[in-house]
C-alpha cells in the first residue's frame, strides 16, 4: 500500500472483491437473464449512542460484517458500500438556509452506512439483508431498488 | 491486506494506549484511552469494507493522534500547555511511523514497560494495578475485567476510576524508576503479573478461553518485563518459569466434559513439552544470582510437577522440602495448606491431616472450600469416612461455582461407592 494508504481515506479495495464493472447489469453488452437484475441500495441504520463495545466485542462485529459481505460477494452481488461518518450537517429551508448538525436531530437511528447490491427483486434483496449482522444490535436495514431511468 | 489477526483489537488497543499516555502524561490516561477507543470504532467500520491495513498500529495510531490532539485542544484542563502537549503527542505519531519495523516494535515494547511500571505503582491498590495492567496494556474492557474477576461491571469500573484518579492527582512520571526505587517497583510489578496469572490459572474458574487468555497476558508482559534491563532479575526469570509451567499444564487439568481433574487423573501427555522447556530455560536463567524469592520457590515446585512422568512418580519430597522453604517466606495458611497435601505424599495421610490441625490463623479457612476439600480428602485417605463425607459437604456448600460443585459431588460419590453403594456414574 502506498503513503496515502496509511491515512485509511484511500479507496482500498480487498484483492478478492469482485470488479464493480462484472456486476453492472446497465452494461448493454452483458445479454443473460441477470441483466434483469436491479441495484438496491441497503441502508442502515443503528441505535444512536449504543453502548462502546470492548475492543474483543470491535473485533467479533467486524467478523461478523466481514462474513455477510463476503458471502455476498461470492454471488456476485456486491457492488459497493461504505461506512458514514457519525457527524454531518442537515440543510433546509430556501436555498438551504437553515443548517442543523446531523441528519438525526429527530431520529432514534442514525444511518450508519450504506451497500449497493444487485438482485433479481424486491424479494430476493429482502432475503438477502436477513443475515445482516446488525439485527444482533437492535439496528434496522431498509432496502429500496435504484431507479435505472434510462437517457 | 494485512489478515486478521485474533485479538488485534485488543492488541492494538494495549500498545496505543501506552504509546499516547507517555505523551499526554498519565494523568490523563482517560484522554489516551478515549482516542484509541474513538480509532477502533472507526478502524471497525473501515476495516470491514476495505480490509485490514498492512500496518493496523500505524493506521490507528494517525487517527488516535488526531482525535488526541482535537481533545487536547478542546479540553480545559491544560492550562495553557495545550500546544506543548499537541506537538509531543505529534512527536509520538511522527516518531512512530518513522521508524522501520523492528525498531517500531521496540519501541511499542518500551512504551508498554513504562506504561506497567505506572500500572503497579504503589499507591494503587493491588486489585487496582491487575484491573489497569488489563484495561490499558491488554486491552480488556470493563465487562470482560468484570469476568476475569468474578465481580460485577459496577466494581470493576470502580477499581479502574479509583487507579484513575490516583494517576490523574499524582501523575506519575513515565520516567523509569531510578536505582534506588527500581527493586521494589519491580517486585509491585511481578506481584500484579503473579495476581493476573493466578487468576487466569484458577482451575475454579468457569471461562476457559477466559482463563487461558490471560495467562498468555500474563506470560506475554512477563517477557517483556524480563526482556528490559530494568526488569531482568532473577525473580522475574522465575515467575516466567512458573508462568510456563502452569500454562504447559493448563490443556490437562479440565475434562472434555468441562469437570476439574485432580493432578493424579490428568492425562500427561496432553502437557506441552515445548512450553516446559522454556519454562526448564527460564528457571536456569533465575538460579543467575543469590536471591530465592517465593517465586523461586513456587516455581520449582511446578518444575517437579513437570517432571514427573505420572503422579505416583512425583518427587514429593523435593516438593515437600520446598514447600518447608516458601511456609518460611509467606506464612499464609493456603500455602501451609498446600504443604500439609505434599507432607501427607511423602508420610501419609495422618501426618497431613495433624499439619492440618496445626497452621497457623487455621480459622482464616473456615469459609474456605478447598481446605474442607483437602481435609476430605485425607479422611477418606485415612479411611475416615464419616469425617470425610461430613468435610466434603461442608467444602459442597461453600463452594463458588458450579464447576467446584460438580467436582466436590463426583469426589463424594467416590468416596460413597467405596462405601459400598451403588454409583452409577463409573458405569460407562
Amino acid at each position: 500500500m502506498g503513503k496515502e494508504g496509511i491515512a485509511g481515506k484511500s479507496p482500498v479495495v480487498c484483492p478478492d472483491a469482485t470488479p464493480w464493472f462484472v456486476l453492472d447489469s446497465n452494461q448493454p453488452n452483458i445479454t443473460m437473464s441477470e441483466t434483469k437484475n436491479s441495484q438496491y441500495l441497503y441502508i442502515f441504520r443503528s441505535e444512536q449512542n449504543p453502548p462502546t463495545p470492548t475492543p474483543e466485542q470491535m473485533e467479533q462485529i467486524m467478523g461478523e460484517w466481514m462474513a455477510w459481505i463476503r458471502a455476498i460477494r461470492e454471488q456476485g452481488r456486491f457492488q459497493s458500500g461504505d461506512p458514514l461518518d457519525d457527524d454531518g450537517k442537515v440543510l433546509r429551508g430556501p436555498k438551504g438556509s437553515t443548517i442543523t448538525d446531523g441528519p438525526f436531530v429527530e431520529a432514534k437511528e442514525l444511518v450508519a452506512g450504506y451497500f449497493i447490491v444487485t438482485a433479481p427483486d424486491l424479494n430476493a434483496a429482502v432475503e438477502m439483508a436477513r443475515g445482516c449482522p446488525i439485527f444482533q444490535r437492535g439496528g434496522s436495514v431498509e432496502v429500496r431498488r435504484i431507479e435505472n431511468i434510462p437517457g | 491486506m494485512g489478515a486478521l489477526v485474533e485479538h488485534i483489537f485488543r492488541r492494538e488497543s494495549g500498545r496505543l494506549v501506552a504509546i499516547l499516555a507517555r505523551r499526554l502524561g498519565s494523568e490523563h490516561l482517560h484522554l489516551a484511552e478515549d482516542a484509541v477507543q474513538d480509532a477502533l470504532l472507526k478502524a471497525m467500520q473501515a476495516w470491514t469494507f476495505h480490509g485490514i491495513p498492512p500496518n493496523p498500529t500505524a493506521w490507528l495510531l494517525q487517527v488516535a493522534r488526531n482525535r488526541a490532539i482535537d481533545q487536547t485542544r478542546r479540553a480545559q484542563v491544560f492550562r495553557g500547555k495545550e500546544d506543548e502537549i499537541v506537538s509531543l503527542v505529534e512527536e509520538a505519531a511522527g516518531d512512530a511511523l518513522a521508524v522501520a519495523p523492528p525498531r517500531f516494535e521496540e519501541e511499542i515494547g518500551d512504551n508498554q514497560l513504562r506504561m506497567m511500571f505506572v500500572c503497579c505503582h504503589p499507591g494503587i491498590a493491588p486489585e487496582g494495578k491487575v484491573a489497569l495492567v488489563l484495561r490499558t496494556l491488554c486491552g480488556f474492557g470493563e465487562r470482560e475485567i468484570a469476568a476475569a474477576f468474578l465481580i460485577s461491571e459496577a466494581a470493576a469500573s470502580k477499581r479502574l476510576v479509583r487507579a484513575r484518579q490516583f494517576l490523574r492527582e499524582t501523575g506519575v512520571s513515565f520516567d523509569l524508576p531510578g536505582p534506588g526505587e527500581l527493586a521494589a517497583r519491580v517486585d509491585a510489578v511481578l506481584q500484579a503479573l503473579y495476581l493476573l496469572f493466578n487468576e487466569g490459572y484458577k482451575a475454579s474458574h468457569g471461562d476457559s478461553l477466559l482463563r487461558a487468555d490471560l495467562c498468555e497476558q500474563s506470560v506475554r508482559l512477563c517477557e517483556l518485563l524480563v526482556a528490559s534491563p530494568a526488569g531482568d532479575r532473577t525473580a522475574a526469570w522465575a515467575l516466567l518459569a512458573l508462568m510456563h509451567f502452569g500454562v504447559a499444564r493448563l490443556p490437562a487439568r479440565v475434562a472434555p466434559d468441562g469437570n476439574m481433574l485432580l493432578l493424579a487423573e490428568q492425562d500427561r501427555s496432553l502437557w506441552d513439552s515445548a512450553r516446559i522447556r522454556r519454562g526448564v530455560a527460564c528457571l536456569e536463567r533465575s538460579g543467575h544470582g543469590d536471591e530465592v524469592s517465593k517465586y523461586h520457590l513456587e516455581a520449582g515446585i511446578a518444575f517437579f510437577h513437570c517432571m514427573a512422568r505420572d503422579f505416583r512418580g512425583t518427587n514429593w519430597k523435593e516438593i515437600l522440602a520446598l514447600y518447608d522453604m516458601l511456609v518460611a517466606v509467606d506464612d499464609s495458611p493456603v500455602v501451609g495448606l498446600n504443604r500439609a497435601v505434599a507432607l501427607a505424599m511423602v508420610e501419609g495421610p495422618e501426618a497431613g491431616l495433624d499439619a492440618i490441625t496445626r497452621l497457623p490463623r487455621a480459622g482464616a479457612l473456615a469459609g474456605y472450600h478447598l481446605f474442607h476439600a483437602v481435609s476430605a480428602q485425607l479422611q477418606s485417605e485415612a479411611g475416615m469416612r464419616e469425617a470425610a463425607s461430613a468435610s466434603f459437604l461442608r467444602a459442597l456448600e461453600l463452594a463458588g461455582n458450579e464447576t467446584e460443585r460438580e467436582f466436590l459431588r463426583r469426589r463424594l460419590e467416590a468416596l460413597d461407592a467405596a462405601d459400598g453403594r451403588p454409583d452409577d456414574s463409573r458405569s460407562h
